[in-house]
């Protein structure tokens, strides 16, 4: 599957979930690929109420042309929505299939569609096939169900030569799967369970979008690169107005708000009320394991252009303009300062906005491609580089919904949550310092009964049973002097006098003045650049080669991100 | 002159004898725009026909502010630069109980100012109900509407609403009330957010640049100071009409011209249940989006909630509320040929000196 989104959806309403009647009789269970289908019990059906259900599968499980499972889910053509990301995107020539994105705007039936059903399917510069007579060999689907606050998997299909909508599996408990267990399922690339858009904020590098256009899809661009499929009506919209191709920039929120409507029901499912009206947190290793681990990743760059992609029409050796390197490059930014597009509340540290200050690391054209150039990268094996400049995995933003609706729940101290921060803080992606902590969370604790006023409170922090626990736990084992776990527990112990958002706030500081610093001066400049770069490919490789976050990248190396 | 039409869809500037006046102002936009050296942009009034007529959309999020959402709220006239600002109201224990989104554009109410005091106060009563703004709220101290010019009126209307850049001052709040935010707002008030700014966007982004070096999505970085690079709308804006000019297509912004707020995003909950926001037959009026478009006004209970979380600030929500501009293109043998260098004539004045910026 090319990069993104095996498909999406959310919520419900205003409609009675969980005692349909008619249920989707003949739809199958296939979990795996490999697996043979199986008849769902009226029981399973009685647990699918998301909309792609209830609006297609339920009364409807024998239709299978694109055109009309559209029609059932939202009748108004200009309420739907068509966004296309390819990994070949730039080149006009592709032979390759892309893939499309279908979501829907407004309600049907009582029932909200953004962001909760999106659909998937794949085109070529030719054809969109959209039923059997014109080539269509699946559509994958995707809706929440905001009552039982999980996502559910469809896929439409051919089994033994016949078409057959398939249930492949909902978002419960996919955070528990072991890699074999998620072979051959759609949870090889839904890592947690929820929709997946790598390259989620501005700007897009394989989708397209404002910033990056792809002509070939434009109905109204220039018919001398313009494709044949592009003069649908699905790509030009309505003629009222509305639908047709969109840039992934309406995409974008949808996903976000999606993620986060699924993070709060997966953290309220690991909430248990005890006596006293005080909660208990269940499964605390798993909840907390995104304030450790990078489950998954994003993808972020500068907003500058390289004009180095070798896929595309015309490649002009180095960008236009300075490179700015993203800010989370450097740190978590968007959980640490909070705000911005994302919106977190994240702890508040609003040095880390625009890290390390506007300007500071702006690369020079001359100097990108230098340093391009120097280590030789390449994509689909031809030299060159993204569209973007500086394109690099970044902490994702369903593990950072994670921590910041756990410190804002109490789940979590914010103190606690820049402890962790601060452990290999240079390393935002893939530390194994950081991860090396998750063994001390216990299996389960208590908190208060109400989310506090302050989660950055310090008192809250000290007397919270999750630190506690943790102190203790490291106080077990008699961390060596200078280890991680000493150096975490300093934090936690709040050793150096400091609280653990201020230790936090003087290394952002710190790191601010030293990048400066190095850049700013003419003989460190190109050695700190180069080092910057290292990190950069080093980021990307480490990615790439992880046994779970790797699976997200479909083109075996050759053309997510550009490399040696 | 085109026949431009009242931009928020009533018969306020007709009935008040200011529809010509403010035809007259826009069309000294658009004017400016289509005399820049080489530009594509067109008057509309040049076009025989039009080939499409596309959005330009962009989430009214302040991508640049690099503030908390409450200082964003706070600080209206410094940092809510997308072409969107809004007001929030907030009940005594501090809950919001509505925002109000604008994207009007000030040269409705400058018309209006144009003719009297008492047009201007119907078209404020008309965008705020029961508003009762007294002449210094309008024209500021010591100004008597009635003895002054209808370009004086003006020009103090706008001096005592809008954070002019041609006022060569910090960025501040501007006294009058009833679109500050105190008790009301009316129209875009920051610097970055005026017509001239918009549609010298357009103007000088619609000059077709002769490096192919230069990708159409990355002019914005080469206009200067007349585009914001890390904005969300500026880009977008700029890429559309580099795109066009590039063809070549002649471009413009549509009638009315402006920013159209389109619709939220999101997830949005009514004592836990999911509703579309945008269906008015679904949303119990929490949210409603009138003249023409350019007002959206959001209407909270602590039963609301956007993404599982109670609605805090209007920043909050700027970020799932997306707005467009409306461009038109046309081919270039679509255009009627412009006298150059013609300046708009008002009252047998040429307008030389109104700024732009």
């Amino acid at each position: 599957m090319i990069g993104v989104i095996r498909a999406t959806a959310l919520g419900i309403c205003l409609v009675v979930i969980g005692t349909s009647s008619a249920t989707g009789q003949n739809l199958t269970k296939q979990i795996r690929d490999s697996d043979v289908p199986i008849s769902m019990s009226s029981s399973e059906l009685s647990e699918l109420g998301d909309p792609f259900f209830l609006l297609v599968l339920k009364d409807h499980i024998n239709t299978f042309s694109l055109d009309e499972i559209e029609k059932l889910i939202q009748p108004d053509e200009s309420k739907r929505q068509l966004f296309v990301v390819s990994e070949r995107a730039g080149d006009l020539n592709s032979s390759s299939a892309f893939r499309a994105v279908l979501a829907f705007q407004g309600s049907v039936g009582g029932i909200a569609l953004s962001p909760n059903v999106m659909l998937s399917v794949v085109f070529t510069k030719d054809a969109f096939p959209t039923d059997s007579t014109t080539g269509l060999r699946f559509i994958e689907a995707l809706g929440w169900d905001d009552s039982r606050g999980r996502f559910n998997y469809y896929k439409l299909d051919r089994a033994s030569g016949a078409f057959a909508w398939k249930f492949r599996g909902s978002s419960n408990d996919v955070d528990q799967l072991t890699d074999i267990q998620r072979t051959g399922t759609c949870f090889s690339c839904h890592l947690n369970g929820g929709p997946v858009m790598k390259e989620l904020l501005v700007p897009w590098n394989h989708w397209h979008s404002e910033e990056f256009r792809l002509r070939q899809l434009d109905p109204f661009g220039s018919p001398s690169v313009r494709w044949p499929v592009a003069t649908l009506p699905r790509f030009r919209g309505s003629v009222g107005g509305g639908g047709g191709l969109q840039s992934a920039s309406q995409l974008d929120p949808q996903i976000r708000s999606s993620i986060k409507t699924f993070v709060q029901a997966k953290v309220q499912r690991n909430l248990e009320t005890v006596s006293g009206g005080r909660r208990r947190v269940k499964n605390a290793p798993a909840l907390l394991k995104s304030l450790f681990v990078m489950t998954e990743f994003n993808i972020i760059s500068s907003r500058v252009q390289s004009n180095g992609h070798p896929l595309s029409a015309s490649t002009f050796g180095q960008p236009a303009m300075p490179v700015s390197i993203p800010a989370s490059f450097f740190l978590n930014a968007d959980f640490i300062s909070g705000g911005g597009l994302p919106g977190f509340k994240g702890l508040g540290i609003a040095e880390a906005t625009n890290f390390p200050g506007l300007g500071i690391t702006n690369v020079m054209p001359q100097e990108y491609a230098k340093l391009v150039q120097s280590r030789g990268l390449k994509v689909d094996d031809k030299s060159g580089d993204a569209v973007f400049s500086w394109l690099v995995p970044e902490p994702s933003n369903f593990d950072n919904q994670m921590c910041d609706v756990m410190v804002r729940r109490g789940i979590i101290p914010g103190q606690f949550a820049a402890a962790v921060q601060s452990i290999d803080l240079r390393t935002p992606v893939l530390s194994s310092k950081r991860a090396g902590l998750l063994r001390f969370i216990p299996l389960e604790y208590e908190i208060d009964a109400v989310n506090p006023s302050d989660p950055l409170d310090i008192t809250f922090f000290t007397n919270h049973a999750l630190t506690k626990h943790v102190i203790t736990s490291i106080e077990a084992i008699s961390p060596t002097v200078g280890s991680v776990e000493s150096e975490f527990l300093a934090l936690l112990r709040q050793g150096s006098g400091f609280s653990p958002v201020q230790v936090l706030k003087n290394q952002i500081d710190g790191y601010a003045v030293e990048l400066k610093t190095e850049l700013g001066n003419s003989v460190t400049r190109e050695a700190t650049l180069q080092k910057l770069f290292e990190r950069l490919l080093d980021t990307r490789k480490r990615v790439l080669s992880d046994a779970k976050l790797g699976k997200l990248d479909e083109t075996g190396g050759k053309l997510l991100f550009p490399t040696p | 002159m085109f026949n431009y039409v009242d931009p928020v869809g009533g018969n306020i500037l007709a009935a008040q004898g200011a529809l010509i006046n403010y035809r007259e102002l826009v069309d000294s936009f658009y004017m400016r725009a289509a005399n820049i050296i080489g530009t594509k942009f067109q008057k509309l009034e040049s076009f025989s026909l039009v080939t499409s007529i596309a959005s330009v959309s962009w989430p009214a999020f302040p991508l640049t502010a690099g503030a908390s959402d409450l200082l964003i709220d706070q600080r209206r006239w410094e940092l809510q630069d997308e072409y969107v600002e809004w007001q929030v109201v907030r009940d005594v224990s501090g809950q919001v109980t509505k925002i109000t989104f604008t994207t009007e554009l000030p040269e409705y109410y400058v018309a209006l100012a144009e003719i009297s005091e008492t047009a201007l106060v119907a078209g404020i009563k008309d965008a705020i109900p029961g508003a009762a703004p007294t002449t210094d709220d309008l024209f500021g101290p010591g100004f008597n509407p009635t003895v002054a010019s209808p370009e004086e009126r003006g020009e103090r209307f706008r001096d005592q609403s809008l954070d002019q850049p041609s006022a060569n001052r910090p960025p501040r709040k501007p006294p009058n009330p009833w679109t500050n935010g105190d008790k009301g707002i009316l129209c875009l008030l920051q610097r970055f957010n005026s017509t001239g700014a918009l549609f010298n966007l357009l103007g000088r982004c619609g000059v077709p640049n002769p490096d192919p070096g230069i990708p159409a999505a990355s002019q914005c970085s080469v206009v200067g100071s007349f585009c914001g690079p890390a904005r969300n709308s500026d880009p977008r804006i700029c890429q559309a009409a580099q795109t066009a000019s590039r063809v070549p297509l002649g471009i413009s912004l549509a009638d009315a011209p402006g920013i159209n707020i389109d619709r939220l995003l999101g997830t949005w909950r009514i004592n836990g249940v999911q509703i579309d926001v945008n269906d008015p037959t679904q949303n119990q009026g929490i949210w409603t989006v009138d003249r023409n478009g350019r007002r959206g006004t959001l209407r909270i209970s602590p039963d609301v909630t956007l993404d599982g979380d109670s609605v805090d600030f209007g920043a909050q929500v700027s970020r799932v509320l997306e707005v467009s501009a409306k461009v038109v293109t046309a081919s270039v043998g679509n255009i009627s040929p412009m006298a150059a260098g013609q300046m708009p004539v008002r009252g047998g004045v040429q307008l030389k000196s109104r700024s732009v910026q």
